[in-house]
């Protein structure tokens, strides 16, 4: 049922570290993929939550930058970003065995429905990247994930085996034509999903447009937000996002909210 | 981490800055113990770095990361005697070498700030400095009554230089009248050492600052954010919804040791220098410039420890500079040797 709300259950551990970077790799288009080695984090974090990257030489950038987990294997924590930036052009130079200074675990993360089925995984765009560690933290329950983009070359088809995916692109040059919401409309209309939980990342306009399916359909619904951000860690009070009425912080407070608390006709 | 190349601190040929006395000669004996004290009106801080406000929340933001106790003093969020709502997003944008802010003094309100927050903070060794907000001298008033007689409390700094909010803030901060009315009311009410922070958006801070030093603030905090604005030229919007909001970081850092610099030569009272520190190396242009204390603030957003680095690094230039006391630096700018040494640079 909505109102389901996505709040750690413990207090948050998190570190700043220097981290060794033990794989970094291309994922097609403008995409990678790195890995780094910090036992600590691996210990404590969960998919949803993000963590807080140096991408600077020399003050350039002058924000660290935010990049959702998208998987822990042993010691090592994984985060798939786009080169779109200076931030980005910086971390995409980065080389084994470099160490990348990061803050993290941060945020609260997606906490799963106990019950429900299908859990419906949304991503728009890169928004898509902490799917493919909740897709192993969902191993063995019924799980769909629909990942839409602009173009093919904007897809991220980096989904583990056997995982059912259904792509879209608004040019329908790769899966099915059309937005996400179109796919997520006709998947919440089977009578099996009945009992369906989404959970979504992705930019604003798709989020909404998400959350007003959840409701439309009576399901419960999570959505990861991102706003920008200077510290990462509730300090500057720059990424507010209005939920019922007063202003919460992405970085501290989400950046997963229960989407039918956030008061998505505010300005943003 | 990220760091300034290095620069050439000490022109060829010229003195260290006031030396202590025995002072600078290389020795082999253990080095003195260092008196980094510093005294601002009635607050005595252990060392001279603080937390500047609206960048560490009330102390809960970077406790876990590194250690407030090491610091001279945290000067937490601002507050009103009401919660305040903040401003809608987008509240920051990324500007080289800094950002604007437009946070509008989102805050939690005394009573919750007095019964959330404080109890947590006076287990700290550490100064703790509320900077107090409100839209009319009487509730800039009422407010410092609410907080007399409080524990773990140990000063107030008065926010009359908030670029962001509708009402009050700079409002007072730019009328020599109204900010000696406001720092007077503040002082009549409070028991605690008030300190005035300025806005650097007038045309003479030492007006402003005379004033405020009439109506008998302890100290002054120099300077808040300078207004500023930026455009998405795509949308040719505004990037930030209140559309002008507050520039700090590293980019104003030489107007915040101007500002510095004039407001030491104009008043008695001790100065908080802040604006852009980053390193020891921005702060102790501050110390030479007049200012007794320094906050850091922008900077934590990058590296939460920056803080403490900076204290680090003071310390390790005054051992350097054979220094035993940090107010030995307080003001030692030598403008006279400064025009020699250029001219012999060229």
């Amino acid at each position: 049922m909505p109102g389901e709300l996505a709040m750690p259950a413990a207090p948050p551990q998190r570190y700043h570290v220097r981290a060794r970077v033990v794989a970094h790799e291309p994922l097609g288009g403008k995409y990678r993929r790195m890995v780094l080695e910090a036992p600590q984090v691996a210990a404590h974090a969960r998919p949803g939550q993000f963590i807080h990257v140096d991408c600077s030489q020399g003050w350039v950038p002058f924000w660290r930058r935010p990049f959702s987990l998208s998987g822990r294997s042993g010691d090592c924590i994984s985060f798939i970003y786009a080169v779109v930036g200076p931030g980005t052009r910086n971390l995409a130079k980065r080389r084994l065995a470099e160490e990348v200074d990061f803050l993290g675990p941060l945020g609260n993360g997606f906490h799963l429905h106990p019950t429900a089925s299908p859990l419906i995984f949304v991503g728009g765009g890169y928004g898509v990247t902490p799917f493919f560690w909740l897709l192993e933290q969902a191993a063995g329950r019924a799980v769909h994930l629909i990942h839409g983009a602009r173009s093919a070359s904007e897809l991220l088809r980096a989904a583990p085996n056997g995982a059912q995916v259904m792509y879209t692109t608004d040019d329908g040059s790769y899966g099915e034509r059309g937005l996400v919401t179109d796919a997520l409309r006709r998947r919440l209309s089977s009578p099996s999903a009945r009992q369906a939980a989404v959970y979504a990342c992705g930019p604003r306009p798709m989020l909404r447009a998400v959350a007003l399916l959840a409701r439309e359909f009576g399901v419960p619904c999570q959505v990861a937000m991102e706003e920008l951000m200077a510290c990462g860690v509730g300090g500057c009070f720059g990424c507010a996002v209005k939920v019922r009425g007063a202003y919460r912080l992405v970085c501290r407070d989400g950046p997963v909210f229960a989407a039918d608390e956030v008061d998505w006709d505010e300005p943003a | 981490m990220s760091q300034h190349d290095a620069t050439t601190d000490r022109a060829p040929g010229r003195a260290p800055a006031a030396p202590a006395k025995g002072g600078s000669a290389p020795s082999l004996e253990p080095s003195p113990a260092l008196d980094l004290g510093v005294q601002l009106g009635g607050l005595r801080l252990k060392n001279p770095v603080l937390t500047a406000s609206g960048t560490c929340g009330y102390g809960e933001v970077y406790g876990d990361l590194i250690d407030y106790n090491r610091l001279g003093g945290l000067m937490l969020k601002g507050t009103y005697l009401e919660p305040k709502l903040g401003n809608p997003p987008p509240r920051i944008v990324e500007t080289p070498a800094g950002m604007l802010n437009s946070i509008g003094l989102q805050g939690v309100g005394v009573e919750a700030f007095l019964r959330d927050k404080l109890p947590a903070l006076r287990r700290l060794d550490t100064a703790i400095i509320l900077n107090i907000n409100g839209s009319t001298v009487d509730e800039f008033a009422e407010l410092a009554a609410r907080l007399n007689g409080v524990a773990g409390l140990h000063a107030l700094e008065v926010n009359i230089s908030c670029p962001n909010v509708k009402v009050g803030g700079m409002e007072f901060g730019v009328d020599p009248r109204a900010a000696r009315e406001v720092t007077e009311a503040v002082c009549r009410a409070s028991e605690l050492p008030v300190i005035v922070k300025l806005t650097p958006n007038v045309t003479d801070i030492t007006v402003i600052a005379r004033a405020v030093e009439d109506g008998g603030a302890a100290a002054l905090s120099v300077i808040n954010t300078l207004r500023a604005m930026s455009i998405d030229v795509r949308t040719r919007r505004p990037k930030l919804a209140s559309i002008t909001g507050g520039l700090s970081g590293p980019a104003i850092r030489p107007v915040a040791v101007r500002m510095v610099w004039e407001t030491a030569r104009a008043v008695r009272i001790p100065i908080i220098g802040m604006g852009g520190i980053t390193t020891a190396e921005d702060a102790l242009e501050f110390l030479i410039a007049g200012a007794g204390a320094v906050a850091v603030g922008t900077a934590s957003f990058h590296n939460p420890s920056a803080p403490l680095a900076v204290l680090d690094g003071i310390e390790a230039y005054l051992r350097e500079q054979g220094m035993t006391r940090l107010r030995d630096i307080v003001g030692s700018l030598e403008t006279a040797l400064y025009r020699s040494t250029k001219m012999e640079e060229k």
